[in-house]
């Protein structure tokens, strides 16, 4: 099965991302495909200069999904916005535009989004 | 053509989300989803006529959505009770359809996904 999410909510504010990478991560065990769009705030969670002491990196639990084959996709003008740039995003994610919203949304049999 | 329901919950100018939920509408659209909003609870202030946002600096989110259905084909509903508890009648508002809790709740089950701002 595909499925995708959809995070509007920046890190260290709200459970929703944590939500968002164990979901994943138990999807991915059970041999489900996944991909995660970072949309509004939620585009900062791929920031990879991110320093958390003490806590969870999620920069780098974003980049180890994306490394056993999660898509990521970070909405382009979401980044901009917040001066977030190309190369500031963790390894394995990209920016995109809605279309690619619309692209994961399409083929994913479930589609969860979690926002404010 | 699977739906996709956006329900924009949240005021307009306040918090970005009303805005960003006009642009996934039109967004979804334009790589020819099917795509249909609804504007409830505070989201209903975005269908007041007569904004001049100007003033903040920022473009009027009435009119956009006035203009969505024509320009983008999304259908636009605006929610009959979040309307009727912040007392803003029909004249108040952007031509639209109103939409009942019952019928909100049909368009959720209709939809493939539901988005919500």
């Amino acid at each position: 099965m595909k499925i995708g999410f959809l995070l509007n909510t920046g890190p260290y504010t709200f459970e929703n991302t944590n939500t968002v990478v164990r979901l994943a991560r138990a999807a991915l065990k059970k041999g489900h495909q996944c991909s995660i769009f970072l949309f509004v705030d939620g585009v900062i969670n791929a920031s990879k200069d991110i320093v958390s002491p003490g806590e969870t990196s999620i920069p780098e639990q974003l980049k180890e999904l994306a490394a056993e084959g999660v898509t990521v996709r970070i909405c382009g003008e979401c980044a901009k916005y917040r001066g977030q740039k190309r190369d500031c995003i963790v390894e394995g994610s990209r920016q995109a535009g809605v279309g690619a919203l619309a692209e994961i949304m399409g083929s994913s049999d479930r589609f969860l989004a979690f926002g404010f | 053509m699977e739906k996709i329901l956006v329900l924009i919950r949240n005021c307009p100018y306040g918090t970005v989300l009303n805005g960003e939920a006009f642009r996934v509408c039109i967004g979804l659209a334009a790589c020819e989803m099917q795509v249909e909003a609804v504007l409830m609870d505070d989201g209903v202030y975005a269908a007041l006529k007569n904004q001049r946002p100007k003033k903040i600096g920022m473009l009027s989110l009435g009119q956009a959505y006035a203009d969505i259905e024509s320009k983008f084909d999304v259908p636009l509903y605006v929610h009959t009770e979040s309307l009727r508890e912040r007392g803003i009648t029909e004249q108040e508002i952007i031509s639209s359809k109103e939409i009942s809790t019952e019928g909100i709740r049909e368009k959720i089950n209709e939809a493939k996904s539901v988005l919500t701002f």
